[in-house]
């Protein structure tokens, strides 16, 4: 029996009880029934009786295509003096080298430690940008993961098969926005459904007010938490916002006559031409929303937590108020999605990227802090995305669009202060280059999408839904095993 | 004279031809026939024409049965003469440019400079079809004539132009392109049948309008095609360069005091799509700046102002012109060149810096050729079954090498860096082969060649109409063109070469954009109004003014609390949406269609709006709209006692009367019974009936 169902299964304490009941049963009998446990599993989640059974997902998204290679350091000498070079400077100055790359000697406060080292023959190590210092606590507490070249592929890819062109790739690589719905969704520009929707398909309320809060953007409109059922709700960061003039017994411009007609024009439901039908679908899930949301905000106390002043920190915040209200809006399952732009550094790449990278490690490291204000870090998983990572090469002031990058998992569930993947060869040319220090990814998204989905409790068999491509991987690398085993350990 | 300076079109040149003739009493030739029936020998003297058309004038009227179409067709007369006086009215230069002490009369329209590969296609009309110094007296004398000649006392068109300052342009059309501009068969669905149809072209066309102006092209012009030559042939008044600086302020050395930041900027734009009646140009300039799109958001540092505001002169000056003329401005503006990085990227040192490949890519990505290998009606090309790429890595790198060694004109005074094309340092600029899209620029070819040979390769793809022609539909008309419509717009691009002027009249006089009836019943007919649109129609509509002058706005990009959008603040080269955007879990997703302004629709900022809205329409809310003023004058408040009125006038300039019967008359039941004892009760009807508009979908989804 899979890890991951056993997981599913047991995520609710009540149910717990009656699926070892029926378990012992079935085993009593002597007849392994592997189908039968699923369905039973299935029913379970189905369930979801138990206020403990929450689980939610983060995706905080670095919009323009971070440089991962200034994000995550080679701290070895002989990787590190590779990665100056290729950055345009020198690989002897180990204070100044120059170019893009990152003093050596800054990196020491920020070396990542980890549980098991690197493998390879002579031993890898890797820094965080020193900007990112607030999330080594994070790291050390075993809640900070970090994965080693991923990006979208579908199925495995290896560099002659990319050469030769022998292989399905994404398409459009190294273009923005599609690679930013293929990370999200699979599909480029114009899909209509991502997997962080598709994850919470399985999970969505009948009850269309607590629907709402399946998924929820505090940034703008996001192709990845709309699923087939999963329909995204957008919030600002300082909640929702609520229409002048909708309250029931409210007026306009001084008369109750005129706001009547207001609340009547903006619930009316046109009946004929699909702009406008949608359109008004919009405004009356924004006035049903606002007002369940408004309520569930009220009834919890404000965050102890402080968070930083700024925009991702805002919108974070605003994802850990959510989550704290979790009993009212009445959701077992959340996907969230946040994000932070600027990061398409073609040029001062040096100056403008340390205080992005801040801005991500502060906020998420205070995200880190409210869960474990909430209780709720073994319950919600944070991870980072991006367009794709940027060419190690220099162009003189900056980098250009790449495809594999590194990345981050954050959450209590979290194998943490760990590495996942196959840390990459650096250099032009390399095995994991394909061209100018753009990396071949070795990790797929759907891998990690996949991973995800089976903690959040979708059923093995519809793994493949969420994560198209992830039946190409054979079936132990289907789930990166990036969360601590269960109580019933692995199957 | 005429046929000397350019080839009008057929009617316009005939009845043009005779006043300017009359004027100086010169023979004149006429080469082409009027499609309304009018045509004078060669060589006819100029009394004889005036004779002529007037004789015309009165056979139309008899010819016709029907009064109110003889009407009309005087009408078109007069309108003719007005619009070519107009037209006539004209300084090649910019008058108001060169009284600005920080002009850059060389910066766009002119690339004299550039080589080009010698077999481009592609060119704007040489320089001598400008007119000569004197004409401007000659536009003004004919403005006068036109009036007389009809009727006078009509302060339409001539006197607008007056009040505004506008100066008319000459034409640049080639002679392929005036005859194809003006087909001698009449458009369908071309004259208005009422004045709906007016309001749909001003909100497509332009940003709308108020009464007078509805009732002006009505009665006046009669036709789209009459209010798309009237507004081709405006000349840009004044650049924002010019109204800044004369305004609040100056041009500073780079160490001086008061960098204007981006606040000029939101004045000097907002100001401009409001206030100026060469509506067209602001609109082309709208839609082109979120195709080309520069922002606020990434850009850093001071003088962003100064940057924007050159680039949007870039865009005005170029709207009505060539689109490689206007890649080619655009590409060396300052502004571009920090937004995309081009500016400073050097060229390629052996195992070590390679050039900047920002620009490289979404010059191809998003300003001309696309991802995909298209057909001339947009659809992509397939081969067995799969689109084709039309670029790849290697044409990137190779181009990108092409955009090395530009940087902005420093040593020059001060900020005048920000406000003049980029230039060239030679050192920096890639001197081995370049190789993109099949061409190979030899070793040791110059910057400004290989740039030259870079835009004309990219504007000679065959993608570059449709790729650039259906964005501009889906800008001003719809969100989902038929091919058909694609393919038309396309092969006009490619008959002249890429002429905006004849692009805009395609994609408006189409029946497609033209015939309410088809999209008022496809259910997946029109385009959500982007809050920009919506804003302006208001502003438009309402004679929005400054209180101050000085149009003091901001940003009005918070959707939470403001309009949740504003010009020049895309979160990034993609726009505030991207055209390919299918909203998810819809009816529209369900038919295949896509609906970009959704991507910025959310359920905050269908709030943001409804709230931001209700305030700017009660006159005088500091909190949103300190400085600005509707005017809603007799038009509006004169109907306040006549709720049924009232709401019908809303209905008419903000909605193209397609509010349902039951809206109209739900909002009319409501301010009927809204009290009307004194002003202010009046004031709030006026309100009510047009914020009530301005909520309903049936209003925000134009169609």
């Amino acid at each position: 029996l899979p890890n991951n169902l056993l997981e599913y299964a047991m995520s609710s304490e009540n149910s717990r009880r009656e699926f070892l009941k029926r378990a012992s049963a079935l085993s009593a009998t002597g007849v392994v029934a592997p189908w039968a446990l699923n369905l039973a599993a299935i029913g379970e989640a189905a369930a979801q009786s138990s206020p403990t059974d929450y689980k939610a997902l983060v995706c905080v998204f670095l919009f323009g295509g971070n440089d991962h290679g200034n994000t995550l350091v080679p701290y070895d000498l002989p990787t590190w003096k590779s990665y100056a070079e290729l950055r345009g400077g020198s690989g002897t100055n180990l204070a100044a080298p120059g170019g893009l790359g990152t003093a050596w000697t800054s990196l020491k406060p920020t070396l990542l430690d980890p549980v098991i080292p690197l493998p390879g023959g002579s031993k890898r190590q890797y820094a965080l940008a020193p900007e990112m210092s607030q999330l080594i606590p994070v790291f050390d507490k075993e809640r900070l993961a970090v994965l080693l070249n991923i990006g979208p592929l579908i199925g495995p890819t290896t560099k002659k098969e990319y050469v030769d062109r022998s292989v399905s790739l994404p398409p459009k690589l190294f273009s923005h926005n599609d690679q930013q719905s293929v990370w999200q969704a699979s599909n480029p520009e114009g899909a209509i459904s991502g997997w962080g929707g598709r994850i919470g398909d399985p999970f969505v309320p009948d009850d269309p007010t607590k629907s709402t809060f399946t998924a929820v953007s505090v940034s703008g409109n996001a192709v990845f938490l709309s699923g087939k059922d999963t329909v995204q709700y957008q919030v600002s960061t300082s909640g929702s916002v609520r229409i002048k003039g909708i309250g029931d017994t409210e007026s306009l411009y001084g008369s109750l006559a005129a706001g009547k007609a207001l609340r009547k024009i903006l619930r009316d439901t046109p009946s004929f031409n699909n702009f406008e039908i949608e359109y008004a679908r919009v405004v009356l899930r924004s006035i049903e929303a606002d007002r369940a949301l408004t309520d569930a905000l009220n009834g919890v106390p404000a965050l102890v937590t402080e968070f930083p002043t700024t925009g991702l920190a805002a919108q974070l915040k605003m994802v850990a108020r959510m989550i704290s209200a979790r009993e009212a809006t009445g959701v077992k399952r959340q996907v969230f999605f946040v994000s932070l732009g600027g990061f398409d550094l073609h040029d001062n790449l040096l100056a403008a990227h340390g205080p992005l990278l801040k801005q991500v490690g502060d906020a998420m490291a205070s995200f880190d802090t409210a869960m474990k204000e909430l209780d709720v870090l073994d319950q919600v998983t944070t991870f980072t995305a991006s367009d794709f990572g940027r060419t190690l090469t220099s162009n003189g002031d900056g980098s250009d669009h790449g495809w594999g990058s590194y990345h981050f998992v954050m959450g209590g569930a979290v194998n943490g202060k760990r590495f996942f993947g196959e840390p990459p060869v650096l250099g032009n040319d390399g095995p994991d280059d394909v061209g100018q220090g753009r990396m071949l990814p070795t990790m797929a998204v759907d891998q990690l999408a996949a991973t995800l989905a089976t903690w959040m409790g979708v059923p093995p068999d519809k793994l493949e839904g969420v994560a198209p491509s992830i039946k190409k991987y054979p079936i132990e690398k289907q789930n990166l095993g990036l969360f601590r085993s269960s109580v019933l350990g692995s199957s | 004279l005429l046929t000397a300076r350019r080839q009008p079109s057929d009617k316009v040149a005939a009845h043009s031809a005779v006043v300017a003739a009359q004027i100086q009493n010169t023979t004149i030739e006429l080469s082409l026939p009027s499609r309304l029936g009018f045509s004078a020998p060669r060589n006819t003297t100029a009394g004889a024409c005036v004779e002529s058309v007037q004789r015309q004038q009165v056979v139309n009227k008899a010819a016709s049965s029907d009064g109110a179409g003889a009407d009309a067709v005087q009408h078109q007369l007069c309108i003719n003469l007005r619009s070519y006086a107009v037209t006539l009215q004209t300084v090649d230069t910019d008058v108001e440019d060169q009284a600005g002490p920080t002009s850059d009369t060389s910066n766009t329209s002119d690339t004299s400079d550039t080589s080009r590969s010698p077999d481009r296609v592609v060119r704007s009309a040489p320089p001598e079809t400008t007119m000569p110094a004197p004409l401007p007296v000659l536009g003004a004398l004919m403005a006068s004539v036109a009036a007389a000649a009809c009727g006078g006392g009509d302060d339409g068109a001539a006197a607008q132009t007056t009040a505004t300052g506008l100066s008319a342009s000459p034409s640049t059309e080639s002679p392929s392109l005036a005859s194809n501009a003006q087909p001698a068969v009449a458009l369908p669905f071309d004259v208005f049948k009422d004045k709906a149809d007016v309001v749909r072209l001003l909100a497509q066309g332009g940003f709308g309008g108020n009464r007078a102006e509805v009732d002006r092209v009505f009665n006046k012009l009669g036709s789209a095609s009459a209010w798309i030559d009237e507004h081709l042939g405006m000349r840009l008044f004044r650049t924002h360069q010019v109204w800044l600086t004369k305004k609040t302020i100056p041009v500073l050395p780079e160490n001086g005091l008061n960098p204007p930041g981006t606040d000029g900027m939101e004045n000097t734009v907002w100001r401009a799509f409001i206030n100026n009646d060469d509506q067209l140009r602001h609109r082309m300039v709208y839609a082109l700046s979120q195709i080309l799109v520069v922002s606020t958001a990434g850009l850093d540092g001071a003088r962003i102002g100064w940057l924007l505001i050159y680039y949007m002169d870039v865009l005005y000056k170029n709207a009505f012109g060539n689109f490689r003329d206007l890649l080619e401005a655009v590409t060396l503006s300052p502004a571009m060149g920090r937004y995309l990085s081009m500016k400073g990227s050097q060229r390629a040192v052996p195992n070590g810096r390679q050039p900047d490949e920002n620009y490289a890519r979404e010059i191809m990505q998003l300003f001309t050729i696309g991802l995909v290998e298209l057909n001339a009606d947009g659809t992509p090309k397939l081969v067995k079954g799969k689109p084709v790429d039309s670029y790849t890595q290697d044409d990137v790198a190779g181009l990108a090498r092409v955009f090395t060694g530009w940087d902005e004109k420093v040593g020059t005074a001060g900020g005048l860096r920000f406000v003049t094309s980029m230039v060239n340092n030679a050192d920096l600029h890639e001197k081995g082969e370049k190789r993109f899209l099949g061409v190979t620029v030899p070793a040791n070819t110059s910057a400004r060649q290989s740039l030259g040979l870079a835009l004309d390769r990219l504007c000679s793809h065959d993608n570059v109409g449709p790729f650039i022609g259906k964005q501009l539909i889906q800008r001003l008309v719809t969100s989902n063109p038929s091919p058909a419509y694609v393919g038309r717009v396309s092969a006009v691009f490619k008959n002249t070469s890429g002429d905006l002027k004849a692009v805009l009249r395609a994609i408006l006089t189409d029946s497609e954009a033209r015939n309410t009836d088809a999209v008022v019943n496809n259910p997946n007919g029109g385009k959500l109004r982007e809050p920009v649109l919506r804003f302006l129609s208001w502003a438009r509509a309402c004679n929005v003014k400054s209180v101050s002058g000085d149009w003091l706005l901001s940003s009005l990009n918070d959707p939470a609390k403001l309009l949740g959008q504003s010009p020049l603040r895309a979160a990034s080269v993609f726009n505030f949406y991207r055209p390919g955007y299918v909203p998810p879990n819809t009816a529209l997703a369900k038919a295949g269609k896509v609906a970009p302004e959704f991507q910025i629709t959310t359920e905050t900022s269908v709030a943001g709006y409804l709230n931001f809205m209700q305030s700017a329409v009660a006159n005088g809310n500091s909190a949103v709209l300190p400085d600005l003023k509707a005017d809603y004058g007799e038009a509006w408040f004169r109907k306040a006692g006549d709720p049924a009125g009232l709401v019908a006038e809303a209905n008419l300039l903000l909605a193209a009367n397609q509010l349902s019967p039951a809206h109209v008359s739900l909002i009319g039941n409501a301010v009927a019974a809204m009290p009307s004892k004194d002003d202010a009760d009046l004031w709030n009807r006026v309100y009510a009936a047009v914020f009530l508009t301005l909520a309903s979908p049936e209003c925000l989804v134009a169609k």
